[in-house]
């Protein structure tokens, strides 16, 4: 089957011209690699934990991106874990006094850590562990940190610093986002970095994987982590999944000294309305702006955007405009009639078939054959039938009950009389078809 | 006119507006910089006024051969011009390539060739010719409007002759009419009519045809010898109504007429007969009369390559108008229509008898073959093939009748289908030739 297949396909090919593929043999590595490079990208983006996840790095989840297991060595240490859904709440745990305590910030691009890093906003002696974050996350604090590079994916380092934590632990998945000043205290190739201001240490890890439940157990993840959590006794863990708004009248001290008092409703309106609370709060004085230009779609983009595709509409209104101008219109000329002969005829016959006009249709065949044999047998045109079937030599009943009685109830019948007519011309005339 | 190159072009400015720090004005400066360049590009393109159009070739064809037209374009401006340029045909001319790229230096003049293989026989028109005048660039363009360029076309008409099958059958027609001229002479007072010339007596000849008084002045036997009347009239009349519409296979019934009337024309020609051509349908459409013998064929096929079908009712009583003027001469009249029965009863009937008081005629009719086939059950039949037999022999029933009707006022009638059709006119013809009947 397979070879009766093959067989003429080389002469489709060698007759048509080579031409026409030639293009196909650019466009397809070039097809290839975009199809592969697609996927890739789609699979990793797929593949990487997100921070919308309510199971990510949560202390109460047990799923592969959660946090539980790590929870759980941490009080096996006798370690207490706080855990907290809010920045507000987080501040306001770690301002209520006692010893020392570490808040371990899980997510930053969605915290608020732009509030944890204000003057005087943690007690001092506090640690602050911080999960991967982003130059974005970074801008926005007042640490002295700087996001320097990151990697595709997570690879495992040794320690290569005198850290205590780090040598205990020993190599771990630490290293995909890197960051700087690079000094002593710079672990793990730059992705570990801890530093102090305000009395506050801040620790940034550059993955998220030795937190992870499923990866903890591999090189060294859960002693590293363990280590820097369990450097207090007591653990805030703010685990928050979606971007927070704006705190409203904190019970704390640390009130927000920058907003004035009399905005806070109003801002407090918006934000509870899921806007971006973030950019009101960072920069109010582009509220009246916005409300002199309600479209916000113009806004949403850049006139970067918005002058490129005036000028792509441009272009494709002079394409028009040139494909629109002909080189000489087309010539019109009248046609020759496209109407068969015998077009009536077939209508006739469609209707006869319409009205089901048996009788009808029979009687026309009948005569025709009577007008035939009498011809033939050289009889005057009012030949009686007992007149044809003696000159025939044919009995006359068989004659009369061919070209005269028995009228058909269905189509069938009416086909076979219809026949019987016709072969009756033939044996008698000996002559097929019209003979006029 | 901007060409696909000036969008082109915008298209290539598309990153700039992202690039640049200023995006609107950098849209602005793309649209400026193309435009400008398209402007030039307008006015270094060379004018169209000064070019003179010319053409050549051939006039006419027979249909299924294809003629080529020359058409010389001269540049009688001072500058360059480079020309985009489409000679268009009616799209039955069948032209071939119609678009040509031409470079044109002052002063100086090029041909372009179109080959033309015409679809259909008539005059195939020349439509128009489009020149177009590109810049340097090719961004920009001048091409006039259609009715100029209407008017610089040189006018120009092929004359398509009608495809005529039945050539293949004239050389066995023509030999008919030579075994005539000869089968006289060896039967004596046989057919002909007309005296041809005295010989002496061989043995064998009919003593009939002796005459008497030439043998007393030559002191010899001598015979009379007779030959085929000549100069007789043959009129071909073709009808050109709705009825030669229709098509008969895959082609105007008018087609197959045409075919005949050329074969009988030639035919006749050969045997020395006059022939002459009437064609109608509500009026005369054209007349081809008088004329020697070899003028009258090329002027009786150009006559008919012109002729086209109309959909009105042929008037009949034209035909007798034209036929029965006073003066003139007895003539084999041969109308070459379709016996359908409403027209040839309501039209040509009435003025039957009259004509055929003065001419010898023949109505010869194009059957449509598949009627016949229809007619006849086809082996495994089924109700609506039953029907259609029905509806078949009604049409071949009413076509006896009026045939008997023609018959019976004095015509001769000529029933066939269109392959044999002209075969058999001609074959009446020879006929009546043969047995003095014109």
């Amino acid at each position: 089957m397979t070879t009766t297949l093959s067989e003429p396909a080389p002469a489709t090919t060698k007759t048509r011209p080579k031409r026409d593929r030639r293009w196909l043999r650019v466009a397809i590595p070039f097809a290839v690699l975009l199809t592969l490079v697609t996927g890739t990208l789609i699979v990793h983006a797929v593949e990487r934990p997100d921070a919308d996840d309510a199971e990510f790095l949560s202390p109460v989840s047990s799923a592969g991106i959660g946090g539980r297991q790590l929870a759980d060595r941490l009080r096996g240490q006798g370690v207490t874990v706080t855990r907290e859904t809010s920045t507000t709440d987080a501040l306001a745990s770690m301002n209520s006094g006692g010893p020392a305590a570490t808040l371990f910030v899980t997510t930053p691009e969605l915290a608020d850590v732009e509030r944890l890093s204000r003057f005087a906003a943690l007690p001092a002696g506090t640690r602050v562990v911080v999960v991967a974050p982003t130059s974005v996350a970074i801008n926005t604090t007042h640490w002295p940190i700087d996001q320097r590079g990151d990697r595709w994916t997570t690879a495992v380092t040794g320690p290569g610093c005198a850290d205590p934590v780090a040598t205990a632990a020993g190599p771990a998945a630490v290293a995909r986002l890197r960051y700087t000043p690079v000094n002593t205290s710079s672990c793990y190739d730059g992705s570990l970095l801890t530093v102090a201001q305000d009395g506050v240490t801040i620790t940034v890890v550059g993955a998220e994987d030795p937190f992870r439940n499923d990866r903890g157990g591999e090189h060294g993840n859960a002693a590293l982590a363990t280590g820097l959590l369990s450097q207090t006794s007591r653990v805030v863990w703010l685990d928050v999944h979606h971007r927070e708004t704006l705190p409203t009248t904190s019970p704390t001290t640390t009130q927000p000294p920058t907003i004035p008092p009399q905005t806070l409703p109003t801002i407090s309106e918006s934000a509870s309305e899921s806007a971006s609370p973030i950019e009101i709060t960072r920069e109010p004085r582009e509220r009246p702006q916005s409300q002199s230009e309600p479209n916000p779609l113009a806004e949403a983009f850049p006139s970067a955007l918005w002058a490129t595709l005036a000028l792509l509409a441009l272009a494709l209104l002079a394409l028009a405009v040139a494909a629109a101008r002909r080189l000489g219109a087309p010539v019109t000329e009248p046609l020759p009639s496209r109407v068969p002969a015998n077009e009536t005829m077939l209508g006739h016959a469609r209707l006869y078939q319409r009205a089901r006009a048996r009788d009808a249709s029979l009687d026309v065949l009948r005569a025709a054959a009577r007008r035939r044999i009498t011809a033939h047998l050289g009889l005057p045109a009012d030949a009686t039938l007992a007149d044809l079937a003696e000159h025939a030599g044919r009995d006359v009943d068989e004659v009369r009950e061919i070209l005269a009685d028995s009228y058909p109830d269905k189509d069938a019948e009416l086909v076979s009389a219809a026949e019987a007519v016709q072969n009756l011309v033939r044996e008698i005339t000996g002559f097929e078809g019209d003979q006029s | 006119m901007i060409t696909r190159r000036f969008a082109v072009l915008l298209a290539i400015g598309l990153p700039l507006p992202a690039l640049l720090p200023a995006p609107w004005l950098a849209v602005g400066g793309v649209l400026l910089v193309v435009s400008v360049l398209a402007l030039i590009d307008l006015i270094i393109a060379g004018p169209l006024d000064g070019l003179r159009l010319s053409r050549d070739g051939d006039r006419t064809v027979w249909l299924g051969n294809t003629a080529t037209t020359v058409l010389t374009v001269t540049n009688t401006s001072g500058r360059l011009v480079r020309l985009s340029l489409r000679d268009s045909w009616v799209p039955s001319a069948g032209a071939g390539s119609t678009r040509h790229e031409l470079e044109l230096e002052p002063g100086a003049s090029e041909t372009v060739t179109t080959t033309l293989t015409p679809t259909r026989h008539g005059d195939r028109l020349a439509a128009r010719v489009t020149p177009r005048s590109r810049g340097p660039l090719g961004l920009a363009y001048r091409q006039r409007r259609q009715g100029w360029n209407e008017k610089v076309t040189p006018p120009w008409t092929l004359r398509v002759l009608p495809r005529f099958p039945s050539r293949r059958i004239l050389p066995e027609k023509l030999a008919r009419i030579r075994v005539l001229d000869g089968s006289v002479v060896a039967r004596g007072r046989g057919h002909g009519t007309e005296f041809d010339v005295l010989r002496e007596y061989v043995i064998g000849d009919d003593v009939r045809s002796i005459d008497w008084r030439a043998s007393a002045r030559h002191n010899d036997v001598v015979v009379r010898t007779w030959r085929p009347e000549r100069d007789r009239r043959v009129y071909c009349v073709l009808d050109t109504g709705r009825t030669s519409a229709v098509r008969v296979g895959d082609a105007p019934r008018l087609d197959a007429t045409i075919d005949a009337a050329l074969l009988l024309s030639v035919l006749a020609a050969r045997a020395d007969d006059r022939v002459d051509l009437l064609a109608l349908d509500a009026a005369v459409r054209t007349r081809v009369e008088g004329g020697g013998h070899r003028v009258q064929l090329p002027r009786l096929i150009d006559a008919m390559a012109s002729l086209e079908p109309a959909l009105v009712e042929t008037d009949f009583s034209l035909l007798g108008r034209e036929l029965l003027r006073r003066d003139r001469k007895r003539a084999l009249v041969v109308i070459f229509t379709a016996l359908d029965t409403a027209p040839m009863i309501e039209g040509l009937l009435p003025v039957l008898p009259r004509l055929a008081a003065r001419h010898k005629v023949i109505v010869a009719g194009v059957r449509d073959p598949a009627v016949a086939r229809m007619a006849s059950l086809p082996v495994k039949a089924r109700a609506g093939d039953v029907h259609t037999a029905a509806a078949a022999e009604r049409v071949l029933f009413e076509r006896d009748r009026v045939r008997d009707v023609l018959d019976r006022s004095g015509a001769t009638v000529v029933d066939a289908d269109a392959d044999t059709f002209a075969s058999r006119v001609a074959d009446v013809y020879l006929l009546l030739k043969a047995t003095g009947g014109l």
